[in-house]
């Protein structure tokens, strides 16, 4: 299969291309309007919109989030199926414009963490039964700030919990078959003041069976940290506890040419690589997204209500939708 | 001999988990003499004698009686704290009471104004103070060794509890679950490190639901603090353990018990080895008997012991907020701590006893 970029200004995007063809395909080129970000891009030939709609198969939107409503419903509407990068806008106005005109069997959402091993499996545990009913968990997606225009708010829509929430609420919901109801959350701008958006987002979010989670998605590692951050989570069930540590696959290296130690991953599990191979045959064989529009948007409304609690200081609804 | 040396009298009330600690504790004590033991259940009561080689006194009443006592330690489930307190401060005891002081708020307000009016000591196991490792980040965190804290997540977690014959932990009127009992401890070490919280969000199960297990997550605002994140699960196979991850803007601190004891004993019984209790340092060091000492300093020169009701009361306010919190799904906003106890003692002087 021939796969285009379209927006390559995502940190994720040049993972995407090359799981692109890890997968066995072809990223055939990228589309980008930024005349800074087009000089950075080296991993396929640079085209205009049209050319690489001619030229592919399907398409992965990675560019900044303000991009994203815009460039997904333009591969809708030549009827093409993308994979496009979380979370699937950057705010409400453009939340409502995806609702209105997407076609949603074309779109797949990239939640890669789904994708890794350990998570298949926590999910089939629990919905096996092995840790009864599930109550509550704890989950930590801390970071580092990403730089570019992660801290930008008109780019991004926001900052850590923008860029950090919707991967474990979205799992958690994915794991549950369940849907989050309400969110608290509490922001702070202590790693980098001068942002303008928060660098530090810890939610506690209540689910509609009564279970309830909190998330620490702040961009709180510090430089000398062994690695970018990481993707934990616990759940608590009747009959057992569930630990999940996706990156837990590493040596500790220590490594003075850096200064610091390193996390060396050894595994050949790599969530971002299935999860394009997912794509790719959702874009070949149709059927149910993999992620689907759907639960992008209950991420995203997350997020808004996170916002909306950060603002109020009080917990909010999520949009039922 | 130095009267401010003479060790001080003590009988331990309460054979149990706690009870157990404080009388070993208090054996290797310098500062104490330990007089006797007691417990509800006569076997346990008689059985902790017989391995310290105290006395088993035989009943609370005779306790009091016992003019060589000059101070009890409370070690019985959190709701008869109260009464048994108040019994001895009235028979002129100092007490001390493990954490939490009561199970309400106003309970521990009119032991407040008891140990006033008798003018005795009143302390409270508030004792993650003298843990080695939260001392080493309190003066990590006062050095400026990580920068402005940014965020905060402290917990705590041991089994389901299974430790007390009769399972009070399992009646929240009882225990308040892991908020109230476990979590108590991390509330002590926010207000310790960053100051008084002022607002309060909390989600708990409850230790009443499922056979005692429980599992708790508070977010604890505090001005000009980093975002205080608590959790505490009696949900852990695995037993005791607790951490501590402070991020700042120019590093972080990463403390977690589980995998760092100096020395692990294991028997090759399963889960027999889960305990509900951190495993600590013997000795001087042993922080039980280093609270035991401050709380007999305290008797014998007046000087300040740090988990003074006072303190105990500004905990307790916290975590009863939480589970607030919890049955209400809303915030929960706290008064200044001075303010609060300005207005309970308002009330005693016109009203004569605790709104």
């Amino acid at each position: 299969m021939k796969l285009g970029i379209l927006g390559t200004r995502h940190v994720h995007a040049e993972g995407l291309a090359a799981c692109v063809e890890l997968c066995g395909s072809t990223v055939v080129g990228a589309t980008e309007r930024d005349a800074e970000a087009a000089k950075e891009w080296t991993h396929s030939p640079l085209m205009s919109f049209d050319e690489l709609l001619e030229a592919s198969d399907a398409i992965i939107v990675a560019g900044t989030n303000r991009e994203r409503v815009e460039d997904t419903l333009s591969v809708c509407r030549a009827g093409m199926s993308v994979l496009s990068e979380k979370p699937v806008s950057a705010g409400a106005e453009d939340l409502a414009r995806l609702v209105a005109e997407a076609d949603a069997s074309l779109i797949m959402v990239a939640l890669p963490v789904r994708f890794a091993a350990s998570l298949q499996q926590a999910r089939a545990a629990i919905q096996a039964g092995s840790i009864g009913t599930p109550l509550a968990a704890r989950g930590t997606n801390q970071g580092q700030y990403p730089g570019t225009w992660f801290g930008d708010m008109a780019e991004a829509g926001g900052g850590a919990m923008q860029d950090h929430i919707v991967h474990l609420s979205d799992v958690l919901c994915w794991m549950l078959d369940d849907k989050i109801t309400r969110s608290y959350a509490r922001t702070s701008a202590v790693m980098h003041p001068d942002l303008g958006v928060e660098t530090e987002g810890l939610v506690t979010l209540d689910f509609d069976s009564g279970f309830f989670a909190s998330i620490d998605s702040s961009w709180s590692r510090p430089q000398t940290y062994p690695t970018w951050g990481n993707v934990w989570l616990e759940i608590v069930g009747t009959e057992g506890r569930l630990r999940i540590n996706p990156m837990a696959t590493h040596l500790d290296v220590f490594d003075d040419t850096v200064g610091k130690q390193r996390d060396m991953g050894y595994s050949d599990d790599n969530m971002t690589r299935e999860m394009v191979r997912a794509f790719i045959e959702f874009a070949t064989d149709g059927g149910t997204a993999p992620v689907t529009l759907a639960e992008g948007i209950h991420a995203s409304d997350t997020v808004l209500a996170s916002y909306a609690s950060a603002a109020s200081g009080r917990p909010e609804p999520v949009l039922a939708r | 001999m130095d009267s401010s040396k003479q060790p001080v009298g003590i009988a331990v009330i309460g054979a149990g988990l706690m009870g157990r600690q404080h009388t070993s504790s208090a054996m290797a004590c310098p500062d104490v003499e330990l007089i006797g033991v007691t417990a509800v259940d006569a076997r346990q009561a008689h059985e902790l004698a017989a391995k310290h080689g105290t006395t088993d006194l035989g009943s609370v009443e005779a306790a009091l009686a016992d003019d060589r006592v000059e101070a009890v330690i409370i070690a019985t489930p959190t709701n008869t704290h109260d009464e048994l307190a108040a019994a001895a401060l009235s028979a002129g005891k100092h007490a001390f009471v493990e954490k939490p002081v009561t199970r309400t708020l106003e309970a521990a307000l009119e032991l407040r104004a008891l140990a006033r009016s008798h003018d005795r000591m009143l302390g409270v196991g508030h004792v993650i103070r003298y843990f080695a490792e939260y001392r080493k980040i309190a003066a990590t965190l006062e050095a400026g060794g990580i920068g402005t804290p940014a965020v905060a997540t402290l917990g705590r977690r041991c089994q389901q509890p299974d430790w007390a014959p009769d399972k009070w932990h399992t009646d929240m009127a009882r225990s308040g679950g892991v908020a109230i009992d476990m979590m108590i401890h991390d509330v002590d070490l926010v207000r310790w490190y960053f100051g008084e919280p002022t607002q309060v969000y909390a989600r708990v199960i409850g230790s009443d639901k499922h056979d005692g297990l429980d599992y708790a997550l508070a977010t604890l605002t505090v001005p000009g603090g980093p975002i205080c994140h608590l959790h505490g699960s009696w949900a852990e196979p695995e037993g005791f353990s607790q951490s501590a991850e402070i991020a700042g803007s120019m590093g972080m601190i990463d403390y977690d018990s589980r995998g760092r004891g100096e020395l692990q004993l294991m028997a090759h019984a399963g889960t027999e080895n889960a305990t509900a209790l951190p495993p600590p340092p013997t000795g001087p060091q042993d922080p039980f008997q280093r609270q035991l000492s401050d709380f007999a300093a305290a008797i014998r020169t007046g000087s300040t012991f740090p988990g003074d009701i006072d303190w105990a009361i500004g905990s307790l306010r916290i975590a009863l907020a939480m589970v607030e919190s919890s049955d209400t799904r809303d915030v929960v906003n706290i008064s200044s701590l001075e303010h609060f106890f300005a207005s309970q003692d308002a009330n005693l002087t016109t009203a004569g006893g605790v709104a």
